[in-house]
């Protein structure tokens, strides 16, 4: 334990990080409260884009599977270059409870990557659904990001709310308790050291009128 | 080199021989990925399949295209090398597409040339056109080797606009030189087929549009030079109205009628080209055993692209089936 100077200033000090320790305590259970209760919102969320990930891909795949069986694979590679695969990306930080959470903004190109004319129809196919994909994948990466910080975050304040709880008010209590022992212990020893030198000049005061 | 299509047709008669017979692809449905390279192993693609796997066979097929269809203008003169290289020039469409998303994309020369496909246009061309600053110097280069596209690419390209709008004016300008050609070579097969073929890629076009819930000005999207798909019926099927199919109904394009959805008509057109340009199997003289010819050929490396893919992913056969045939 840190040594301590057992005064009324310090117990004073103490009764105030005790009070501002629980209204830590308070708060921390609510940011915990709330972030729980965002982060199963966002479970929901996450699953189903994790779900629709999966069938883009799955489309995806399927079509370029038939895209390059039917248009063949260097027509495909042919097709695709020069096309952008986005316009843009930005991302931008969305605050969460105190928690920063990382949001991608991408600005996808409008319409078809090609000539309707003259590109084979499962080409077209192929790059909408890997356009979808990418969507998808964009979804996915922003859904499980917010939901791994938040889930970060809650092990965070709940290790928070257990030290204050479990270390830091238990602590103060006990410096506390030793506080009120010791300055007990000092106003026994004055009350006593009173009556002794009032005992002392009683005496005193009887044997001098006695002479 | 001579200018005769009864050379040609003798030549491609020798090379019908080579076509896997349909009871290959009954059987390659059914097999595992070693043993459709084992099966592909007993037929022509045997001497171009250098490799086990998926990019060998790939591979293979490309090479043997190249080398089955791709020497074919290169054994004639005058019409029939026109008809020919008419039927071929789809790969220099994209050829010069590709360089020229390339361009707008600030790609390097290199990493052009490893995308580009075999094509009818000289090499010399290609390099001067990947070369060129832009697409004014693309023109030029594509007017030096005279090719029966050239000045229809250039008309599209010298055209000002945005690199999507110059794609799908090329992509006009090549199937209206395809008309122009089959008209100027006086083959009543090849402008029936073709006519056909525009039909098709108009029905494709409306569709594409329609699914893209497409909101503009349809019309630029239209090829002239069909038979049976005007310009009204394309609109129409552009802005949805996919029950105008029946318009259909009494024409050559009758199996198209009852369509309703793009990667149906697709299949369907498919099987109807193809069994047009098989009718030109049967021609003595002219383009239309090329033609079958080389259709069947392109058919037949995209259905054993289909059946390797198929198996080198383990799918089920339902999976593929019905893209495999036509019933």
């Amino acid at each position: 334990m840190e040594q301590i100077s057992p005064t009324r200033m310090t117990l004073l000090q103490k009764r105030s990080q005790l009070q501002l320790a629980s209204k830590g305590v308070d708060l921390l259970k609510k940011k915990r409260d709330a972030l729980v209760g965002e982060f199963f919102a966002l479970v929901q969320e996450t699953l189903e884009a994790r779900k629709s990930l999966e069938s883009a891909a799955k489309d995806a795949y399927f079509a370029l599977f038939l895209a390059k069986a039917f248009d063949g694979p260097e027509v495909v590679d042919a097709q695709a270059v020069g096309i952008p695969a986005v316009k843009s990306v930005s991302a931008e930080v969305e605050n969460v409870w105190g928690t920063k959470v990382p949001k991608l903004n991408v600005d996808w190109p409008a319409g078809a990557a090609a000539s309707p004319i003259a590109t084979g129809g499962q080409t077209l196919k192929a790059q909408e659904a890997f356009r979808r994909f990418a969507k998808a994948l964009v979804e996915v990466a922003n859904t499980e990001t917010r939901l791994r910080r938040i889930g970060e975050e809650i092990k965070k304040t709940t290790r928070r709310v257990n030290a204050l709880e479990q270390v830091v008010i238990p602590g103060v209590l006990h410096q506390m308790r030793f506080i009120k022992l010791v300055l007990e212990q000092r106003e026994r020893e004055d009350t006593f050291r009173l009556k002794r030198i009032k005992a002392k000049s009683e005496k005193e005061e009887k044997q001098a009128a006695t002479v | 080199m001579t200018d005769d299509f009864g050379y040609l047709n003798a030549r491609v008669r020798a090379r019908r021989a080579e076509l896997l017979p349909e009871g290959f692809f009954q059987e390659g449905l059914n097999l595992k990925f070693a043993d459709l390279l084992s099966a592909l192993g007993d037929t022509p693609y045997a001497e171009s399949l250098s490799g086990e796997d998926l990019g060998a066979v790939d591979q293979a097929v490309a090479r043997h295209l190249n080398q089955s269809v791709g020497g074919l203008p290169g054994l004639v003169a005058g019409a029939a090398r026109d008809a020919v290289l008419a039927l071929l020039s789809r790969a220099d469409l994209i050829n010069i597409k590709t360089i020229m998303r390339a361009k707008e994309a600030g790609l390097a020369a290199e990493q052009v040339k490893d995308h580009l496909l075999g094509g009818t246009l000289p090499q010399a061309v290609i390099e001067a056109m990947i070369e060129a600053p832009d697409a004014a110097g693309m023109v030029q280069a594509l007017l030096l080797p005279g090719h029966p596209l050239s000045a229809a690419l250039k008309e599209a390209l010298q055209t000002s606009g945005d690199a999507a709008q110059v794609e799908v004016r090329l992509d006009r300008a090549y199937y209206k030189k395809l008309r122009d050609l089959a008209r100027k070579l006086g083959d009543d097969f090849l402008q029936e087929y073709l006519a056909i073929e525009i039909d098709g890629v108009n029905l494709s076009t409306a569709f594409k549009l329609a699914q893209a819930q497409y909101s503009g000005e349809a019309e630029g999207y239209f090829v002239a030079g069909g038979r049976y798909v005007g310009a009204q019926l394309f609109a129409r099927l552009a802005a949805g109205e996919s029950e105008a199919m029946e318009e259909l109904a009494d024409t050559p394009l009758a199996s198209l009628a009852q369509v309703r959805e793009l990667g149906e008509l697709e299949r369907a057109l498919r099987c109807l080209l193809l069994q047009r340009a098989a009718k030109g199997s049967f021609a003595a003289d002219g383009a239309g055993l090329v033609t079958s010819f080389i259709r069947a050929k392109e058919w037949e490396a995209a259905r054993i692209r289909l059946l390797a893919r198929r198996s080198f992913y383990n799918l089920p056969q339902a999976a593929v089936e019905r893209e495999v045939f036509c019933s």
